[in-house]
């Protein structure tokens, strides 16, 4: 992380063209890592890569600001997760607005795709989740963070973390039960 | 299935290894980074440039002069103006959150030219049927004051270039009354419209004393990360 360090403390001082440079190398460097949480976070795979280019844009202005610059991936982490809640809350405008447009041309309610493998019930459950149970399960289970942490990404407290984790937990749980019978 | 964590952190980790790992950045993000650092540094320098005309302005008026001062040509800030109701498209992004919603008020520039924000907007409720709600508010931090991040560039200035976003952090709990689907009005301190949001039902926190007003936590403007 270290290294992290002088790259934006060399950022701070060069021209654009050095900056991009730096900024490359820690896009190859936390670009992959940033994409796998946005696709778990989003469940989409192009999405996830337009949400890591638009997080890496919006951080290379800051980068000579940041007041801990070894902390970028903390930075980054933060930012992917802000991106994908905007993709979220677009989701959930427009699934609020055909809902209401299909129940007023006297259509069926949407259902969600029914699944047979356990794998991918377990996929289309976390999927079904409301957005920040499904966040604080990715980073607790994949991020591996301690509930501190995610708080801190998610704003709220720890206690609120470990209540977002146990009801998306149980929610889950119930899905595959349903699933199973 | 006994315990469902063990499966998730496999289910997550094989999913996870469905994303190509990336060898080189794409060209697109260089293009689109290169504008913005230099926008970033034009803002700051243009913030440097004020904050030294204003001293300077400071200390002549402290200084009897000597002699007829003349002006050096120091040039005057790059021309803004304050982002108004026909420049900005305004999102509300909240989440539940015991007994509350909470997240932010997202204000996007839409218009062409560059405008800007400054301080802490007031924000006001109306119900469904247009009577204002009774609200009480409190003064709450911004993101990056809550991230410990850097101060942003010009702060407490939000520049927005077109399609920028400022951010405003918000939290919204006990609405009585107020029906399904109220109306929130952004405004500067002076008054002025920022915005008006139409809330969706499921962004209407739920009521949990009638004879209590509604809480609104409110941050600065700031910019979006």
């Amino acid at each position: 992380l270290g290294r992290d360090g002088e790259m934006l403390s060399a950022r701070a001082e060069g021209a654009t063209t050095a900056s991009g440079g730096r900024l490359a190398d820690l896009y190859l460097r936390y670009a992959d890592g940033a994409t796998r949480l946005a696709y778990l976070l989003t469940g989409d795979r192009q999405l996830a890569e337009d949400i890591v280019q638009d997080a890496f844009v919006k951080l290379a202005g800051r980068l000579a600001h940041l007041r801990d610059p070894n902390a970028f991936d903390a930075y980054l982490r933060r930012t992917v997760v802000n991106l994908s809640r905007s993709y979220w809350r677009r989701q959930k405008v427009e699934r609020s607005y055909l809902k209401r447009e299909r129940a007023a041309m006297g259509g069926e309610p949407l259902t969600p795709p029914s699944s047979i493998e356990d794998r991918e019930s377990l996929w289309a459950a976390m999927a079904r989740l409301p957005d920040r149970q499904r966040a604080a399960i990715v980073l607790r289970f994949y991020e591996d963070l301690s509930e501190a942490d995610v708080a801190e990404i998610l704003r709220c407290r720890p206690g609120t973390v470990k209540s977002l984790v146990s009801r998306g937990l149980e929610a889950m749980r119930q899905e595959i039960r349903g699933a199973e019978r | 299935m006994n315990d469902v964590r063990d499966e998730i952190r496999e289910l997550l980790r094989d999913k996870a290894n469905e994303v190509p790992p990336h060898l080189e950045m794409p060209t697109s993000v260089t293009k689109r980074v290169g504008p913005r650092i230099v926008r970033n540094a034009a803002m700051l320098a243009v913030a440097a440039a004020v904050v030294i005309v204003v001293a300077g302005a400071g200390l002549r008026s402290v200084k009897e002069p000597t002699e007829q001062s003349f002006d050096t040509g120091t040039p005057p800030p790059a021309t803004t103006t304050t982002c108004g109701t026909d420049a900005l498209q305004a999102t509300l992004a909240l989440e539940g959150a015991a007994g509350s919603r909470e997240g932010s008020i997202d204000l996007r520039n839409t218009g062409a030219a560059r405008c800007t924000l400054e301080g802490r907007p007031k924000v006001v409720v109306f119900a469904e049927d247009g009577s204002q709600a009774p609200i009480s508010t409190v003064n709450t931090d911004a993101f990056w004051q809550v991230d410990k991040m850097g101060t942003p560039g010009g702060w407490p200035v939000v520049t927005l270039d077109e399609g920028d976003t400022a951010t405003v952090r918000f939290r919204w709990s006990n609405a009585c009354d107020v029906g399904t689907s109220p109306t929130l009005r952004v405004s500067r301190q002076d008054g002025t419209a920022v915005a008006e949001i139409r809330v969706e039902s499921f962004d209407v926190p739920p009521c949990n004393g009638p004879d209590q007003p509604s809480t609104l936590e409110i941050g600065p403007f700031e910019p979006s990360v």
